[in-house]
């Protein structure tokens, strides 16, 4: 094999790599071209480091915001101009919309963080095991204890908004759906209503932080945390 | 991200244990990657540059091209050497871990390179024959070398084995980098040379090279040995064309 021979090979990875790199990673223009001549011209090293840096795909509070956004504004276009729209007045919206950014960025920022290898839940608590079958002193095993709780409510916290953004689109699903229907048929709004109170109650919950109990309750399952969460709502 | 590229290469220097735990963090390794490669290629290219100072000329060029040039081509080839390594070893890192560890451990180097050009260039100044030159270029690249290693330990694991693994990469990175430096010469350019090559001919090898080149400075000339790859018409003594390695 000559040096022209290894260089053609060398090509081909690197246009391989580059399309690899565009294909999985979504970078702005300015960045893009950086990377893009790396993976080019050094990509046995900038393959695995842009590889590594690349967000998570799967975002699913953000998708799910995003889903959301689009029916609440559906809803309200729905209603503008008509005797029903106090039922979802445009500031109403604003503050909506504005609340669910916010929590979807902080889903994500939760997501983004517990992907990594020093947040997972199973490692802390196989810490902790090994510790206490090791024998470890107590102030160490204690360290361990607290990380694994932090690391615990991060987790439940990022549950429960993963299943109010779920609750959440579902609502707005059908907030529309009533909307449109009390537009088109002249029917009562006393339903909407209702669908518009349970949207605000969803949203206070992703303002709201974990509390201890309540993140004990997550990581014992959804049964015990609906269970929690009824008693709590009592 | 040009503060924070600073702030990369005075950690690279000042602080190499918190610039392995960045690297075996799972943090975003792409800013360390950019300034450690900035590094590399600068600081190796001065210090190209300097080597060449006592040719001058096109040689200026070729030098600062060639010596950054040599110490990309052996990360290519040494990264996946000590992920492997690492991995059959019981220190076992991510593949972006150890990239970034390598080159921000080459980056490093760059940069001892970059202190350490002014000291080669009053040496050259002060008019030292050549083959004192290629030992004093030789020597600066060891010491770099062992500011680079320090970090790679301690991203590796600062613990005997960490350090076994180290020595057994060294058994790869050394002859590779030789070698590869000993394709892209000459770094320095003979004075008496009429033409600047950008490459020479393949002949020998590193060790052989440095062999000769050390009895050369004590003013014993030797031809050299007969070897595989014949030398190029013209080319009477080896220890004339030994060169330093990267």
């Amino acid at each position: 094999m000559t040096l022209t021979d290894l260089g053609v090979l060398y090509g081909i990875g690197g246009v391989a790599s580059a399309a690899l790199v565009r294909r999985f990673t979504g970078k702005p223009r300015r960045e893009s071209a950086t990377s893009f001549l790396l993976s080019l011209l050094l990509w046995p090293l900038w393959l695995p480091i842009a590889l590594a840096s690349r967000k998570p795909s799967s975002l699913v509070g953000a998708r799910l915001s995003s889903d959301t956004e689009v029916a609440l504004l559906e809803a309200h276009a729905a209603v503008r101009g008509t005797p029903l729209e106090p039922l979802l007045p445009r500031q109403a919206l604003d503050r909506i919309l504005s609340e669910l950014a916010r929590a979807g960025e902080r889903h994500a920022e939760l997501s983004e963080l517990l992907a990594r290898r020093h947040f997972d839940p199973k490692l802390a608590e196989a810490r902790v095991a090994r510790l206490t079958r090791d024998g470890a002193p107590a102030r160490t095993l204690s360290s361990a204890r607290l990380h694994l709780d932090n690391v615990e409510r991060l987790a439940a916290l990022r549950a429960r908004d993963q299943r109010t953004f779920e609750e959440l689109a579902e609502l707005v699903l059908a907030l529309r759906a009533q909307l449109v229907l009390a537009k088109f048929s002249e029917s009562s709004a006393s339903d909407v209503q209702g669908i518009v109170g349970e949207v605000w109650a969803r949203i206070d919950v992703l303002g709201t932080t974990l509390e201890p109990a309540s993140a004990g309750a997550y990581m014992a399952g959804p049964a015990a945390f609906s269970d929690l969460a009824e008693s709590q709502a009592e | 991200m040009f503060q924070e590229t600073v702030q990369v290469l005075e950690r690279l220097l000042r602080s190499p244990s918190q610039i392995a735990k960045h690297c075996a963090a799972d943090e975003d390794p792409r800013a360390l990657f950019l300034a450690s490669l900035c590094a590399t290629l600068l600081g190796a290219a001065a210090f190209g540059g300097v080597l060449a100072t006592s040719r001058g000329g096109l040689q200026l060029l070729y030098s600062a091209t060639k010596v950054p040039l040599a110490l990309v081509i052996t990360l290519v080839l040494v990264v996946p050497a000590l992920h492997g390594l690492a991995a059959s070893l019981g220190q076992p890192l991510r593949l972006s871990a150890v990239v970034s560890l390598v080159l921000a451990a080459t980056g490093r180097a760059a940069l001892v390179l970059l202190a350490l050009s002014p000291v080669v260039w009053l040496a050259l100044d002060r008019g030292i024959g050549y083959h004192s030159s290629v030992l004093l270029a030789a020597a600066c690249y060891a010491l770099a070398g062992l500011s680079a290693l320090g970090l790679l330990w301690h991203g590796v694991g600062k613990s005997l084995r960490g350090a076994f693994v180290i020595a057994c990469f060294g058994l790869v990175l050394v002859p590779t980098g030789a070698q590869t430096a000993w394709l892209l010469r000459p770094f320095i350019g003979r004075p008496a040379q009429a033409r600047v090559p950008f490459l020479r001919h393949r002949e020998s090898s590193f060790a052989d090279a440095m062999y000769l080149s050390a009895l050369s400075s004590q003013g014993i000339y030797r031809a050299p040995e007969p070897n595989s790859h014949p030398a190029p018409r013209g080319a009477t003594n080896l220890a004339d064309d030994a060169e330093e390695a990267p």
